[in-house]
């Protein structure tokens, strides 16, 4: 059991000067409150800082030292950071010390190689050799299960990608898992066992080629296991590749993960370009329409013009015409009375005609004999040539179809001016990301995990290379049992032995994992239970990743899950793997409630005390208040700080 | 009756050429005779009452290319039976009326199309 006492610091951060927070030595909780940018995360990072050397900012290590000294302490000529953490682990008192300060002292230090480190551990005030260092801090606090004890609240949606994503962190999660639950240790005692067995059966083999009976089967045997080597070097080879591959593949998920969401942004000003391109290429068109259709435009702007200039001499050329009409018809009908005047009879009826009817037929012929005047033809004449000239200009009018057009137009202009402002927003929202860097890691991702694929296939074909020589290998030990003398049948019992061990830790394995899952599933739910408010949520199942889904009243699972759900779980899964850990410590909790409503941030402050022993809050008043923390907490409230502003750059930690 | 004095080619001023320029800017018309023919009917329409002098025109098109069918020619035998030179007339219409728009420009900082399309003869 791992229990911190004392936390000094030096010129770090914010914290100008030196500055402590002393750890009771009860049970309960710590709090920190400290409003945005007074220093909750520094505080997590110094020890983090002191314990692996590293910090963490946005998600990803960093290890830029001129970033964290203090810009007070460095103007007035105090170069030097440090931070020292004293704990209790088995019973004697540690004292772990970083100090990182220039390599010459009379210059200021401006980038990381200006500064050195000196690192030293001391337990029960004696110094341990460096050598040892590494090794001891290792055992009290491996790395690799850092997250469950130095954890920042923003971070929790991580444990998400344990519940479908085969994601790289989701795997390393699950490594860091399986390692706070001791597992290592049962499946590096089955590799032993591999090892032994395969040494026994190389034994085997040496023995068997003194003897005269078996020196055939033995040189086979010999053969056989070297042959293995081979394969196994081989195969070591692949998955040292392949190990390397997932280290950068993480690393490369990493990197994504910082910047996702610029990533989907760009994804989004991708589309959105493409969409503003295909509206300009309408709009292209429509353009071409109207200029198709301005073409004539000159003749039927002017179409109401020549219509009135038509409808003014229309009914002039009417009447005209009508006049003309009735000439044509009149030579008719003075033809017939000519010719009646002559025979003096009537040609339709042949009846005779009086004298004094002629006369009044001759009058009537005179009165025929109108005509149009010259000027009535010349007229006729214009007017009649107007109206073609006019129906040869006047073209249908297209006026409608352009407004329709540029009214199509002016929509596609107010929808890309929509899209160039989205951009424009985007843009502002991506500054500073470099979009070239983040779409090359987008991409190496994608090749990466091809290749991935191809050397996971590449892998199994070897192992069953290995395992084929294995078989012969078997077979060759059986016939040298059957054959041999007494020391080679005591190879091959030795054999015998450390392949039924093998199998002992194997199965062993599975049952532990089994065994680890059930009571982390269980613990989870317990855990699960007193933090939701949700009464339809009654439980919490895990997979083989150690994911955890909720299980609704009805049997069903929960399959979109709040931020806020999420980071229930996820505490869920913290206080369950603290239970059940053989390495147990204080948690540093950053932020913790953060995306947790009214209701759900009460419920995690009354269950941290059954999460872990000691336990450190990082918060802010809004997240929690004194007087919540004090009526949930009461007695497991055991001391508060606060990071009280003295200036920007400048925060004290007082003791309340 | 054909009147040898008349015009054989059609120019524009220079100020109209620079009116001109805004208008193809606006991606209205397919080519620069288009502009001209369009002005000279916004002159015939809008330009009755207006008084309009200028000289200087330049040479810019042949008649032959610009009234290719001699629509405008009828137009003006119809419009002004009287005017025995067309292309003369077709020329100082088409200069009124691109200073016409140029003057809507200038009133609106910009063209808008659909309102010179949209007046009542």
């Amino acid at each position: 059991m791992l229990k911190f006492k004392r936390l000094d610091i030096k010129n770090f951060g914010p914290f100008r000067g030196e500055q402590t927070i002393e750890f009771p030595n009860q049970q309960g909780v710590t709090i920190v409150y400290g409003q945005n940018g007074r220093g909750k995360t520094t505080l997590l990072n110094a020890v983090r800082y002191v314990l692996y050397g590293y910090f963490i900012t946005r998600g990803s290590k960093e290890l830029e030292f001129q970033k964290v000294i203090n810009t007070d302490a460095l103007e007035i000529g105090e170069y030097e950071f440090s931070v020292t953490l004293v704990f209790i682990y088995g019973g004697n008192e540690y004292e772990l010390s970083r100090v990182a300060k220039p390599k010459d002292s009379s210059k200021k230090p401006k980038i990381h190689n200006d500064y050195e480190q000196e690192f030293f551990l001391k337990r029960d005030g004696i110094i341990i050799p460096i050598s040892d260092t590494e090794r001891v801090l290792e055992q009290i606090m491996p790395e690799q299960v850092s997250r469950f004890f130095l954890f920042d609240g923003e971070l929790l949606q991580e444990y998400e990608e344990l519940v479908a994503k085969k994601s790289e962190t989701g795997r390393k999660i699950k490594e860091s898992i399986e390692r706070i639950l001791g597992l290592p240790l049962l499946t590096e005692s089955r590799t032993i066992m591999q090892i032994l067995k395969q040494q026994a059966q190389t034994q085997q083999a040496k023995t068997a080629q003194a003897n005269k009976s078996t020196v055939e089967v033995g040189t086979h045997l010999e053969n056989k296991t070297k042959e293995r080597e081979e394969q196994q070097k081989e195969l070591d080879r692949l998955l040292q590749d392949h190990k390397h591959m997932k280290k950068q593949k993480l690393q490369l998920e990493i990197e994504l993960k910082k910047n996702k969401n610029a990533l989907s942004l760009l994804d989004e000003k991708d589309q959105l370009e493409k969409s503003i391109d295909a509206e300009l290429k309408k709009q292209d068109i429509k353009y071409e329409k109207i200029r198709e259709s301005m073409i004539d435009s000159w003749r039927w702007l002017l179409n109401d013009k020549l219509e009135l200039l038509l409808d003014k001499g229309g009914k002039e050329l009417s009447q005209l015409r009508t006049k003309e009409a009735e000439r044509t018809i009149s030579e008719d009908i003075k033809r017939s009375l000519e010719e009646a005047i002559s025979i003096k009879k009537c040609p339709t009826c042949e009846q005779d005609i009086e004298n004094s009817l002629i006369e009044k037929l001759q009058q009537k012929i005179q009165n025929l004999n109108a005509k149009l005047t010259d000027e009535e033809i010349k007229r006729l004449k214009y007017l009649s040539s107007l109206q073609s000239k006019v129906k040869e200009i006047k073209t249908e009018t297209k006026r409608n179809i352009v407004f329709e057009l540029i009214n199509d137009i002016n929509d596609i202009l107010i929808d890309v001016n929509d899209k160039r402002d989205k951009i424009k927003e985007i843009k502002e929202l991506v500054e500073g990301i470099d979009e070239e860097k983040t779409r090359k890691i987008n991409n190496d991702l994608k090749n990466i995990d091809e290749d991935v694929i191809l050397l996971e296939e590449g892998i199994r074909n070897q192992e069953k290379v290995i395992a084929d020589v294995n078989y012969d290998i078997e077979k060759l030990s059986d016939r040298l049992k059957s054959l041999g003398n007494k020391d080679i049948q005591k190879d091959k019992c030795r054999t015998e032995l450390y392949e039924n061990l093998h199998k002992l830790f194997d199965k062993g394995i599975a049952e532990y994992r089994d065994e680890l899952k059930n009571r982390i599933q269980e613990d989870a739910t317990i855990l699960f239970q007193s933090l939701t408010t949700e009464p339809e949520y009654t439980g919490l199942r895990i997979n083989d990743n150690y994911g955890l889904t909720i299980v609704r009243n009805d049997g069903n699972d929960v399959l979109v899950r709040s931020a806020g759900i999420e980071h229930i779980v996820a505490l869920s899964l913290m206080g369950a793997l603290q239970k059940n850990a053989p390495f147990r410590g204080p948690i540093i909790m950053d932020s913790p409630f953060g995306r947790l409503d009214d209701e759900h941030a009460p419920n995690v402050v009354s269950t941290l005390p059954i999460m872990a022993k000691q336990i450190v809050l990082l918060v802010f008043k809004k997240e929690l208040t004194p007087a919540m923390a004090r009526e949930k907490l009461q007695t497991k409230l055991i001391s508060e700080y606060s990071l009280e502003r003295v200036s920007s750059s400048f925060t004290q930690l007082e003791k309340k | 009756m054909e009147n040898t004095n008349d015009k054989t080619t059609i120019g524009l001023t220079n100020e109209n050429k620079i009116i001109l320029e805004r208008i193809k800017e606006k991606n209205y018309f397919k080519d620069e005779m288009d502009i001209a023919k369009f002005a000279m009917s916004y002159a015939i329409i809008y330009g009755e009452d207006e008084v309009y002098t200028a000289s200087g025109y330049g040479t810019k098109w042949n008649v032959g290319t610009f009234d290719n069918g001699n629509k405008l020619r009828t137009l003006l035998s119809v419009l002004m039976p009287e005017n025995n030179e067309p292309y003369r007339q077709i020329e100082e219409l088409s200069n009124k009326g691109l200073f016409l728009i140029g003057k809507h420009i200038e009133k609106n900082n910009d063209l808008f199309i659909e309102e010179i399309l949209n007046i009542k003869f």
